[in-house]
């Protein structure tokens, strides 16, 4: 269809007066920001004893890069998302199968259920964990202790290094499944009733059919979850802070490093040593991370389909 | 064998009715605890259900904490309000014109979007200080409405997107040809028809900027000025120590909001979202 | 032509100084007593609680109708708020209560501070307070903030616990002499098995306290805390020393890692009767009466008798850009150096005053401190240049000590390579 010279003009004047409002917010508080952290990654500048930002090259980069906390906040963050996205993927995966399923009485309930977390914010829900987990009066050491009577299995959970990081992955892993679980309904609904039905007239058993035909056909379910559990492991900052820096924002990452993320040790150097130079280089150096997960979820997702 | 299925299905539910169970404990715990004297609270073993109801912890909240936990509110209310507004008229605007206008730019918008979603917010936020610092808007609701609004914008304008997208050609074509202006054909024709869109995104937006971390630590630093997921963490700066029954009453009385509204709304945020997400 | 040349000079001197002096004169006229003010008081949380600040505003304002006095509470205890808003000209608070000497060096080094030098007169000059927190305010020829509380470090004991571990009796708890005491008196009033213990003997405060204690150790177990200049001697063998105890006390299962995420957790043992020792601030004994009533007591730190204790203040402060200076005066004067202020958070709470002469009339609770803090030996706070990045990496060495595999040498090492790559000079 051709389009006449004036209906062009008109729908070029009509699209941008629609997008153009929400345009202007993104650029002043999106765009601009960008890239003013852009520029302040290239300069020197803490804010306490700098009364200039100093242009210095890649050295805020550099001296990132050969930090060992910017080194263990980066393994803290992979190990996350390594031990993260798997589980999150296979428990919402079950979520959504059984949710398909069952849709009685356990079915609605679970969803309501399920989707409890969702609106708690993530502070709150830290926080329920937090208390639940304390070493003296937490729920978690009083049933291991009083209850079943396996003292060995106390634990100062959030106080000892090698506990402290699954801690705040359980709490996330908690607060993510119902919404996962969803996701993973929705596409296991969308694969047409006929298409399963067909397999079961040919008998295939049921974990035929989830193997044959519910996993194959849910590419564009793993695309998006797989984009926000990515969000999500490298944006790992609040369960943190709240639940390692409430009193003492300072032991954020605490105990001993075991939970800093890079997040964390980002907002750390810029808000709490106020080292706005390295804290910009490292929140581009972790955009970069993201970029580099994304196109590898990218081609996972699209290599299967073709 | 049906009958065999049966129980299958029966063992299945109890062992889903299991989990589920144990899944609640963080809720029920929290409620409990609100629930309990402050020596039950402490006291080892931990009782699981309250051996004497109290509301003491309540009462707490609305007289000593009053001012805080009224301003904590009143804060998460307003902001979120303004801000989950704001995001469905801007955004359903924008997605309407990139749905159904064909202009010059459109692709570098979509593009444009998708590449905000991906880049990792702390980046945006030590600009958004200064600037917040200097038009001294830092500790008010309009310092957090702006940077929420900017911020939880492109996901609710993906969903909506995609919902636009979906409505038939026919209905527009016929209404431009009458004479319709674009705005009438979004206002009298496209919004009725995306109402399972938009309340998603609406849910999504409100979740999101009620329960926002990030921007509301650094942007507010008064406790008259900040909200409730902020609150809650400066309740025990001032008792120093956890104030665990109080904190776990405000919990539970600042999840009361959200969660009516995910009940009243929960059918169709599961189908706007099975509508929406997968598109974006 | 000389004599002309004199005269002029002459009337030139006089007449700037009558300027002058009119200058000033019109200042104090014009301010608090007479002149309709605002005055906004922000605290942090715990002052508001532990001290009548709201009370004495509200007195101010009766003493002085004139006056509105505005009292708000401040959420952020790094302060972050101050010298993030303070320097983009963001300035709507009068009075800021609280802050260590660290973080308010370093609004004082970003120049957002009003000094405080005109303050210290009549009853009030420096020789009246207790002058090493005093002194650690000094940059330049100015004074940029003042103390209005005081605390110092010691251990704070259960003495039913340690009573009943035979710790000594009622009347003459035993008093550790060595940190090998120290350790036998962890274990002895540990109880509980597995790896989480019912009562736990010691509790190390491994955030917020973590470098206050390890700087009063260091200087109670007879080193040098700090070098000459007044920068942290982070070569002192004696942390070694600190380090292997606490490594030793906490990875045997008598010392709790609880305040890592809880800072407040080993207060909250002492009064829970969950911890038998701390570490920690003096005042946290006199808090633990209304828990633990007269079986909450003072114990030196190993040496503490002999080397002295460690104090450091919190402070008030006032931004540039006020315009009731001389009110804000006018209300640290008249409330919050007063008797009745000192006392109510003294008796309380523990918190010593700053004012030399508010000891007076205290309870005998405060004697035995008092001794301490006399002691010419005893160390005070600090503020270097990176001094919260120093003490970040402390405490991150103390965790790290008591969850893995690392000595106390090798912490001790580390922790100097690191500090060796800060600028710990003290704020000039």
């Amino acid at each position: 269809m051709t389009r006449s010279k004036a209906v062009i003009i008109r729908d070029n004047i009509d699209g941008w007066m629609f997008v153009l409002p929400a345009f202007l917010f993104l650029l002043l508080l999106m765009i601009y920001p960008i890239i003013h952290t852009f520029i302040l990654s290239f300069q020197k500048y803490n804010f306490v004893y700098d009364s200039k930002p100093v242009f210095v090259g890649f050295h805020n980069y550099i001296k990132v890069l050969k930090d060992a906390t910017f080194k263990k906040a980066l393994l803290n963050t992979f190990y996350f998302a390594g031990v993260y996205i798997p589980i999150i993927f296979i428990l919402g995966f079950f979520v959504g199968l059984i949710f398909s399923r069952y849709d009685m009485i356990t079915g609605k309930l679970s969803k309501v259920i399920l989707f409890i977390p969702m609106v708690i914010p993530i502070s709150m829900s830290s926080f329920m964990f937090l208390f639940m987990l304390n070493p003296q009066w937490g729920i978690v050491n009083s049933i291991f202790k009083d209850y079943l009577k396996l003292p060995g299995l106390a634990r100062d959970w959030m106080n000892d290094t090698s506990t402290a990081m699954n801690m705040i992955l359980l709490v996330t892993i908690w607060w993510r499944v119902g919404f996962i679980g969803l996701l993973f309904l929705s596409g296991i609904q969308a694969i047409p009733r006929s298409v399963i039905e067909a397999s079961i007239i040919d008998g295939a058993n049921a974990w035929r059919r989830i193997t044959g035909i519910i996993l194959p056909n849910l590419k564009e379910t793993y695309m998006v979850v797989g984009i926000l559990a990515i969000v999500t492991s490298i944006k790992l900052f609040a369960q943190v802070v709240a639940m390692t820096g409430t009193l003492s924002p300072q032991n954020a990452g605490g105990p001993a490093k075991a939970t800093l993320t890079l997040y964390v040790a980002t907002w750390k150097s810029a808000f709490l040593y106020y080292d706005l130079g390295i804290g910009s280089a490292m929140g581009y150096l972790m955009s970069l991370i993201i970029v580099f997960l994304f196109a590898v979820n990218f081609f996972i997702n699209k290599g299967e389909k073709a | 064998m049906v009958r065999r299925n049966k129980i299958n299905t029966f063992f299945l539910g109890f062992f889903i009715f299991l989990i589920l169970i144990l899944f609640m404990v963080p809720i029920f715990q929290t409620i409990f605890t609100s629930l309990k004297t402050d020596k039950e609270i402490y006291k080892v073993p931990v009782s699981i259900i309250p051996h004497n109801l109290t509301f003491i912890h309540y009462k707490y909240v609305f007289t000593n904490l009053a001012s805080d936990f009224f301003s904590f509110f009143r804060n998460s209310v307003v902001v979120t309000s303004v801000s989950v507004l704001l995001i469905l008229s801007l955004g359903s605007l924008a997605s309407f014109g990139l749905a159904r206008i064909n202009f010059f730019g459109k692709n570098f918008i979509i593009f444009f979007v998708s590449f905000i979603v991906s880049i990792p917010l702390i980046i945006t936020v030590i600009p958004i200080f200064m600037f917040e610092t200097t038009f001294r808007i830092t500790n008010t609701n309009i310092g957090l409405i702006l940077p929420y609004t900017a911020v939880y914008m492109p996901i609710p304008l993906f969903i909506m997107y995609g919902t636009f997208l979906k409505i038939p050609t026919e209905l527009e074509e016929s209404a431009l040809i009458d004479g319709c202006s674009r705005f009438m054909i979004y206002r009298k024709i496209f919004l009725p028809l995306a109402a399972g869109g938009l309340v998603a995104a609406g849910i999504i937006t409100f979740l999101n900027c009620w329960g926002e971390f990030l921007f509301a630590l650094i942007l507010t630093t008064r406790r008259s000025a900040t909200t409730l997921s902020i609150g809650i963490m400066k309740i025990n700066q001032q008792e120093q120590a956890w104030a665990l029954g109080p904190m776990s009453a405000i919990m539970v009385l600042s999840t009361i909001i959200p969660f009516t509204l995910y009940m009243i709304f929960q059918r169709y945020f599961i189908q706007g979202l099975m509508e929406g997400s997968l598109k974006g | 032509m000389k004599k002309l040349v004199f005269i002029t000079l002459a009337l030139l001197l006089v007449f700037s100084f009558s300027v002058f002096a009119g200058g000033k004169q019109e200042k104090v006229s014009k301010d608090w007593t007479k002149a309709k003010l605002t005055v906004h008081v922000e605290a942090m949380g715990w002052i508001l609680k532990k001290f009548p600040v709201e009370a004495s505003a509200k007195k101010f304002m009766e003493d002085h109708p004139n006056i509105t006095m505005k009292v708000s509470a401040n959420a952020d205890n790094s302060l972050n708020n101050y010298m993030l808003n303070w320097s983009a000209g963001n300035v709507d608070v009068d009075l800021a209560l609280g802050g260590a000497a660290v973080q308010v060096a370093k609004l004082a080094f970003k120049n957002l501070l009003v000094p405080w030098n005109d303050f210290y007169k009549g009853d009030f000059t420096r020789d009246h307070f207790l002058t090493h927190v005093v002194e650690l305010t000094k940059r330049g020829d100015n004074y940029y903030a003042l103390p209005f509380m005081v605390e110092a470090m010691s251990l704070e004991a259960n003495r039913k616990l340690m009573v009943e571990a035979g710790l000594g009796t009622v009347s003459n708890p035993a008093k550790p002499k060595t940190l090998d005491d120290l350790y036998m008196f962890a274990k002895k009033t540990t109880k509980g098995s597995g790896p989480v213990k019912d009562v736990y003997g010691f509790s190390w405060n491994f955030t917020n306290f973590g470098d206050q204690q390890l700087f009063c150790a260091v200087n109670d177990l007879g080193g040098k805390a700090y070098n000459d200049d007044g920068s942290p001697n982070m070569k002192a063998p004696e942390i070694a020393k600190v380090f292997s105890f606490i490594k030793r006390v906490t990875m045997d299962g008598y010392g709790t890692k609880g305040t890592i995420t809880d800072t407040n957790a080993g207060r909250s043992g002492l009064k829970a009767g969950t911890v038998a020792i701390i570490f920690e601030a003096a005042s946290r004994a006199i808090e633990a009466k209304s828990a633990l009533g007269n079986d909450a007591i003072l114990l030196p730190f190993p040496g503490e008798e002999q080397n002295g204790s460690y104090i450091y203040a919190h402070y008030s402060y006032i931004p540039k850009g006020t315009k009731v200076k001389d009110a804000v005066y006018g209300f640290m004067r008249e409330q919050v150096l007063s008797k009745d202020f000192s006392k109510f958070g003294a008796e309380k709470y523990g918190k010593l005053p700053s004012l030399k002469r508010n000891f007076e009339g205290l309870s005998s609770d405060f004697t035995e401190v008092q001794k301490w803090m006399a002691n010419p030996k005893t160390v005070g706070d600090h503020a270097w240049v990176e001094g919260s990045k120093l003490n970040s990496y402390i405490w991150e060495i103390e965790q790290e000590l008591v969850s893995s595999n690392i000595t106390a040498q090798q912490a001790a090492d580390k922790l100097a390579k690191q500090a060796s790559q800060l600028n710990l000079a003290v704020v000039k």
